[in-house]
């Protein structure tokens, strides 16, 4: 029987070649368009990762941690406006000292925001400006699906606000952490 | 047809009593050697090195003598001024990496080299603009064409659809339960082991 991941294996080399191809395509293109917004640069696609160990558990960590689920929860029945204000309200938690889990939760909370932002007018640079510095090229990333997610939705940010080289280097980092995390689940 | 330079020297003098005494030092440190006294050619030359000590005082001395040496080359034939010429030439090519040339053609040499200095800091000067010109196109490359943004939309899509397939999550509230929960039970462990 083929495991459900394993089935969709062809995906990455595909994907891995397009990316490249979108890379040397930022990278080299010599075309001119003045209006562009965003200055090109070149494509980063520097990974660093950590895996997240499970933290010794307190009460405080435990609060916090149903705290998020109910922040979702929160957010799953509220639209609009209120919604956004759910999920900033959970991002703005303060973060119980030594609870390494916080880190995946807090990058899935916030790409869900992104993701929510991305649908209001004029909340692509929004949605940049709140992932950029969590997920910067220099910080190291917890190996989980949260980062893989995040890098995508900052990809779509940086899409929509003319940063071409951010968008390309985004998705290539996200391709990276998915193989990655395969490799991990492969026997 | 030289004439000696002894012939512009200063006229003798009576010693003083300074230079007596560097005469008799000499003398007894030759005796000491065993050489012969000096005569008096040799007390002379010593009897004006002592007066012209001083450096600058020599070196006038000097270039007042130069001044009044008549050069031999007056009385040369002009085959042997060539010759001349061409002895010099040889002695500055033993000195010098460049080749020996007589006064003209220094002269358009020199005229040549100055040009082609001229020519190399223009060609440097350029060469140095056109790697500023280049790197200014690399670091502030001209943004992609509609097509490429296309193509960077689609490969956005496609990395997500991979997120989605290879790695079904759990929705965003399941998820942050599940961890809770799990997080529950290793408290709950933990306190039971602390029991």
């Amino acid at each position: 029987m083929t495991h459900p991941i394993r089935a969709s294996l062809g995906w990455g080399p595909r994907l891995a070649l397009l990316l490249g191809l979108g890379l040397g395509l930022v990278a080299c293109d010599p075309s001119d368009d003045a209006a562009a917004p965003v200055a090109r640069r070149v494509p980063d696609a520097t990974l660093r990762v950590h895996v997240v160990a499970p933290s010794t558990p307190t009460d405080e960590g435990l609060a916090y941690l149903r705290a998020m689920a109910d922040v979702h929860d929160r957010a799953d029945r509220a639209r609009g406006e209120d919604r956004l204000q759910t999920l900033r309200q959970g991002l703005s938690l303060p973060v119980p000292a030594g609870l390494a889990e916080a880190e995946v939760l807090r990058l899935d909370l916030a790409a869900r925001l992104a993701d929510e932002l991305m649908t209001t007018p004029h909340g692509a640079p929004t949605a940049r400006e709140l992932l950029a510095p969590m997920l910067d090229v220099e910080r190291s990333l917890p190996l989980d699906r949260a980062t893989a997610r995040a890098l995508v939705v900052l990809g779509d940010a940086a899409v929509a606000t003319g940063d071409d080289a951010l968008a390309a280097g985004s998705y290539a980092r996200s391709i990276e952490i998915m193989s990655s995390l395969r490799q991990e689940l492969e026997p | 047809m030289t004439q000696p330079l002894q012939d512009h020297s200063r006229p003798k003098r009576s010693p003083t009593q300074r230079e007596a005494a560097e005469v008799s030092r000499i003398a007894a440190e030759l005796a000491a050697l065993g050489e012969d006294p000096a005569d008096d050619d040799e007390l002379e030359l010593v009897r004006t090195a002592a007066v012209d000590a001083d450096a600058n005082v020599r070196t006038v001395a000097t270039l007042v003598e130069l001044s009044g040496w008549v050069a031999p080359a007056d009385g040369l034939l002009p085959l042997e001024r060539h010759r001349v010429w061409q002895r010099i030439a040889k002695q500055t090519a033993a000195t010098r990496t460049t080749p020996a040339a007589r006064p003209t053609e220094l002269e358009h040499t020199g005229s040549s080299a100055n040009g082609f200095t001229t020519w190399r800091g223009v060609v440097v000067s350029l060469s140095l603009v056109a790697s500023v010109t280049m790197l200014l196109r690399v670091d502030v490359a001209p943004p992609p064409s509609a097509e490429d943004r296309a193509a960077l939309e689609s490969m956005g899509e496609a990395t997500r659809a991979v997120l989605e397939g290879t790695l079904p999550g759990e929705q965003d509230g399941s998820r942050a339960r599940a961890l809770a929960d799990g997080y529950a039970e290793r408290l709950q462990a933990a306190r039971g082991a602390e029991r």
